[in-house]
């Protein structure tokens, strides 16, 4: 019961960065003080 | 540091996952522009508070980060000299922002910077840095209009808060001006004399 529900949060956690990522390597980034690395799987 | 912080919280969350490793970096990333700006925004609101100037420092912010989110501009190259940089900018102009102006000198200072930030987005947004550059022409063009666009809905903004607080208007101008010279060249110049002024201090490179 508590595996099922902590693989759920983490899924949302999960899903919420890919998410954050995905407006990071726009061509406007949202997040604006800090530019980090573009990993390479996004740069394809 | 918050490269390998992010680093080890993705492998952790990766390895719950059972995921590979391209998602592992995707998390990586994502996790360090949510801490980066976390960290950086709170160590900044709550020196602005302690100093008293925690309202004109958040109306340069939001203004500064909304330019800067529809021209782009430089950036520095470690994430510590981005967070020292930023603290220094934002709370000496929450300070700045503070100094009486009459409203005369307010207009005028509000039309030289409409005329500026008009020029800047005619020649150089969207400006972009080594890790993203936006080449295609019908995006800078969408680009620079957008920017006009809000550039117009804040110059009716500002005009109508002239009247109810001076240093609102002087802070936000100030955020437009700053957005502005990141976007120039003489403002990636800047950076970049600060930028070599840190690596020969033997600054640690951090991202």
């Amino acid at each position: 019961m508590f595996k099922k529900f902590q693989t759920g949060v983490l899924t949302h956690i999960a899903l919420m960065l890919t998410l954050v990522a995905g407006l990071g390597v726009s061509t406007r980034s949202a997040f604006i003080i800090y530019e980090p690395d573009v990993p390479d799987c996004l740069k394809k | 540091m918050i490269n390998t912080i992010s680093r080890s919280l993705a492998v952790r969350l990766g390895g719950k996952l059972d995921v590979n490793k391209d998602s592992i970096d995707l998390y990586a990333y994502g996790l360090e522009i949510v801490l980066g700006t976390a960290v950086q925004l709170s160590i900044i609101a709550v020196l602005a508070y302690i100093l008293g100037i925690f309202p004109t420092t958040i109306v340069f912010l939001l203004t500064f980060c909304f330019f800067r989110w529809l021209g782009g501009g430089v950036h520095l190259s470690t994430f510590v000299r981005c967070s020292a940089f930023s603290l220094v900018l934002s709370l000496s102009m929450g300070s700045v922002a503070l100094m009486e102006f009459s409203m005369l000198w307010l207009v005028v200072m509000l039309i030289m910077s409409v005329f500026i930030a008009v020029y800047v987005c005619i020649a150089w947004v969207p400006a972009g840095t080594e890790k993203k550059m936006i080449s295609d022409k019908k995006l800078r063009l969408k680009q620079k209009k957008e920017m006009l666009l809000f550039l117009t809905i804040w110059v009716f903004v500002v005009t109508l808060c002239m009247g109810y607080n001076s240093s609102y208007v002087l802070a936000s101008l100030l955020g437009l001006l700053w957005s502005c010279f990141m976007i120039m060249p003489c403002g990636y110049r800047f950076m970049g004399v600060i930028d070599n002024f840190f690596k020969k201090e033997g600054g640690e490179e951090c991202v």
